[in-house]
């Protein structure tokens, strides 16, 4: 379970504004709760079961994504993470850590950094195995481009004269389903195009074969996603290729080389701003902090990590069905009406279960399973008196929001689930009460939001959207995962015409299936070709790393994080792990260390490349900590 | 009541103000001398002003360098350029268009400061970060009972009532309560009335913290 019950924990009121929960500088190593790859979630649990005195020494793994627990270690709140993808230059390059605790940041960890690679993943694109017409992605295919009435259309990019587009390979289906990233010589990023929109209407043309039956003559639903800060994300964006200049940027506060990048997916700000001003290697764009030039010579919004993940606004919207228990009733800008895009949700869709250490919320916080009363509600703080509430008007810096009490003397649960005819005083008519379920309201907080690990608010908690009922025709339960990855292969079956993108751990055996991406399965030997030199390789296969900047070969690591560390450096224990929870172990002779000049690791472009390499043993040779080499 | 309510309901109009100054009583500007600069605004050569209580340079400082989410720009000026964004470098009271509108911000702000009536909206008692609960429903009316403009009997009321009829559309003088508290409700910390404005002022001195913005 990677959320913490709230029962004894010390309760913090927030007061208006959300602002991170500052956590204490790690200094002894242990009695800690690490942030890190969700991806790992499992495989750390697993790890720490074998890890007794890690355990003993108080460490505990809550995930919340690579970016999360990378973060963190710049901030020395911890010294050991899991991460998804490999530590980027700006996390150790020139950074300084506060080791001691005194508030200065006295330990230069350039040198000292080193990433564990302990297993390898191959990101899957999951379908429900029913709905899905084949076991592959398309490879190719062409498809008439129609408008929005179900006419032809002649022009649009990427298209031949008869306004056909041809897709040229299953990496093209994901950029222009997650990217609305066309593959014309233009480059054309448009979130509402007429081809995007062709492309999910008809199921067909997302698998490499048609379909005997198509049970989702709607086209596609969803098609979910991780967040901005998982390492995942990190990978998926890296692998599939969203031009040269979109990514996901560092978090804003990284330490030192925080930096900024259009956010490439369809539910961001970025992806969906009107085009700016046209823009080149001579002319820049006007303000380059928070423009970027992009590859198709217009400038475009950029911001740090994270600043999509609670973004819903993919111009392409899914009508919220019936089995669904959240949907977005998007409201003017002062609350009292509706705007066009309401009873939807988008597209494309962020997968976000809260991630904070601090004043965590119980399971039943984040899918409550008991309806709301009827009719009943308070005019309660969210713990932001700028919020803008999900039913109507936010009044005297309060928003209405639903209770459930059993009768007039119960306290006012506001962990409940509220019905889509619900409706407070203010709220615009028509509005779909299920937008109250968005927020994520800790049950006896008062009405308080919950705050994330990153001091953000939760407020569109997305994956609770089959909490208690599936989509009709679903050919699973409902989906209470306890992780992001996990969810996002549960969901695909709740909502059986959507499909998402997550570590292998997301596919789970009989209701759903792993697509094959350009006719490449995730297969173990696909992947581990990643590593090998073999043919061929899975081309979203990825590297999973235990990394710190204090390092392994020091001996520097304390406590609780020193004797997780140990556990991670033993062959016998991490392969258990990587193959208990369907990823692929190394091949021999097993884990490997990397140091900051290390491929994959990016060095930090010093001129002194080879300084440091291999943690400090002899080329060709292990580490003498790692253990049971084969 | 409600039907009332529902009337008033209109969207929250983005207005244009143009003048720029830093909000206090004592230091009320004049629109045409009030123009400040944000690189001027830490004090004296650049250095940073010790926090001191009623220091209005320096609450502007700390309050526009502070990342607290209830101290963006936008909430802690009144102008607003063609698209309708913050202006960069504008602060306070003095953002207002019109001159009674700058006063009765300052008026209320610093009752607002003086009864120290800003309540935390969840336990109800001060100090807190919501001027509006405490300052004009007062701390021990509810918030619904505030929204129906029953109970009202906060240690501003005067002062909120003066700023909401200097909002254009906004209820005149010697209005029922009910009116007033539906105009005032949905607009609380709407930066471009004069009684949101305060009160978002307020609000993130009480976030950011800002100790030099409490005696304005």
């Amino acid at each position: 379970m990677r959320t913490s019950s709230i029962a004894g924990a010390t309760f913090l009121l927030l007061g208006a504004g959300a602002t991170a929960v500052s956590a204490a500088v790690d200094t002894t190593g242990s009695n800690l709760t690490l942030n890190g790859s969700d991806t790992l979630f499992e495989v750390t649990q697993n790890i720490l079961t074998a890890c007794p005195t890690a355990v003993a020494d108080g460490i505990s793994y809550a995930g919340g994504g690579s970016g999360v627990g990378e973060g963190a270690m710049g901030l020395n709140t911890q010294e050991v993470s899991p991460m998804s993808r490999a530590l980027k230059a700006g996390a150790y390059c020139n950074v300084t850590i506060d080791r001691d605790g005194d508030g200065v940041k006295e330990t230069n960890v350039t040198t000292t950094t080193e990433d564990l690679m302990v297993g390898l993943d191959g990101i899957v694109l999951e379908a429900n195995s029913v709905n899905a017409c084949t076991t592959g992605l398309a490879t190719g295919g062409s498809f008439q481009v129609t408008d929005s009435s179900g006419n032809p259309v002649t022009s649009c990019p990427g298209c031949d004269s008869s306004g056909h587009y041809t897709i040229g390979s299953s990496i093209d289906v994901l950029r222009l389903v997650y990217g609305g990233f066309h593959n014309d010589a233009g480059h054309t990023f448009d979130c509402n195009s007429n081809v995007r929109k062709s492309l999910v209407k008809n199921w067909n043309l997302l698998f490499s074969g048609a379909c005997a039956t198509n049970n989702c003559t709607g086209g596609l639903t969803h098609a979910w996603r991780r967040s901005d800060l998982s390492g995942t994300t990190d990978a998926f964006v890296s692998l599939v290729g969203f031009g040269s200049k979109r990514g996901i940027g560092t978090l804003s506060t990284a330490p030192v080389n925080a930096a900024r990048k259009p956010n490439p997916f369809c539910n961001s700000a970025d992806a969906t701003a009107a085009p700016g001003a046209a823009c080149s290697s001579t002319v820049p764009c006007a303000n380059t902090t928070t423009q970027a030039c992009d590859d198709n010579g217009l400038c475009v919004p950029q911001t740090f990590g994270g600043s999509s993940d609670f973004s819903d606004l993919d111009p392409i919207r899914t009508t919220c069905a019936a089995g669904e228990q959240v949907c977005n009733s998007v409201l003017s800008s002062d609350g009292s009406a509706l705007t066009a895009t309401s009873g939807t949700l988008g597209l494309v869709s962020v997968v976000l279960l809260p991630d904070n250490k601090t004043n965590a919320p119980a399971t039943t916080d984040i899918y409550p399973t008991r309806n709301c009363s009827a009719g009943k509600f308070d005019l309660v703080s969210s713990g932001n008196n700028h919020e803008k509430c999900p039913g109507g008007p936010n009044f005297l810096g309060q928003c209405f929001q639903p209770f459930f009490a059993a009768n007039a003397s119960d306290t006012h649960h506001f962990a409940c689930l509220s019905k889509s005819n619900a409706h407070a005083f203010g709220s615009p008519s028509g509005l779909d009460g299920r937008a109250w379920n968005l927020p994520l309201k800790q049950d006896n907080a008062g009405g308080l939001y919950n705050v994330d690990a990153n001091g953000r608010e939760s407020i569109l908690s997305v994956f609770r959207v089959h909490t208690t009922t599936s989509a009709s025709g679903a050919t699973s339960p409902v989906c209470t995962a306890a992780d992001d990855t996990t969810q996002i292969g549960c969901l695909v079956n709740a909502d059986p015409c959507s499909i998402g993108y997550a570590g292998r751990l997301a596919d789970q055996a009989g209701l759903n299936q792993a697509e094959s991406v350009n006719g490449i399965f995730a297969t173990d030997t696909n992947i581990s070709n990643l590593v090998t030199g073999g043919t061929p390789v899975y081309p979203l296969a990825r590297r999973l790393f235990f990394a710190s900047l204090v390092g392994f070969s020091t001996g520097n690591l304390r406590g609780g994080e020193a004797a997780l560390a140990s556990c991670y450096e033993d062959n016998n224990i991490v392969k258990t792990a990587i193959t208990g929870n369907n990823f692929v172990a190394l091949p021999s002779p097993g884990i490997k260390c990397f140091s900051y000049d290390d491929a994959p690791l990016p060095g930090c472009g010093d001129g002194n490349p080879g300084a440091i390499t291999n943690c400090g043993a002899p080329a060709g040779t292990v580490p003498s900590f790692i253990k049971n080499s084969f | 009541m409600i039907q009332v309510l529902s009337k008033r309901m209109f969207p929250v109009a983005v207005l244009l103000f143009v003048t720029v100054a830093v909000c206090s009583k004592n230091r009320q500007p004049s629109p045409a001398s009030s123009e400040t600069s944000g690189k001027e605004a830490g004090g004296p050569g650049g250095q940073v002003a010790v926090a001191s209580a009623g220091d209005p340079s320096e609450c502007r400082r700390c309050e526009l360098a502070s990342r607290n989410s209830n101290c963006a720009a936008a909430f802690l000026t009144a102008k607003r350029d063609a698209s309708g964004n913050p202006v960069d470098d504008t602060f306070g009271c003095g953002t207002l268009a019109s001159p009674v509108a700058q006063a009765a911000c300052s008026a209320l702000l610093s009752c607002i400061n003086k009864n120290r009536c800003s309540i935390n909206p969840v336990t109800k008692t001060a100090p807190g970060d919501n001027p509006v609960l405490g300052c004009y429903c007062g701390m021990k009316t509810t918030s619904t009972d505030c929204l129906g403009g029953t109970g009202i009997n906060g240690p501003c009321l005067a002062q909120y009532h003066a700023a909401a009829t200097a909002v254009a559309g906004g209820p005149v003088a010697g209005a029922g309560e009910s009116a007033f508290a539906a105009f005032i409700s949905p607009r609380a910390f709407d930066a471009t009335t004069a009684f949101g404005l305060a009160d978002n002022l307020a609000t993130c001195a009480a976030d950011a913290p800002c100790p030099a913005c409490n005696g304005l």
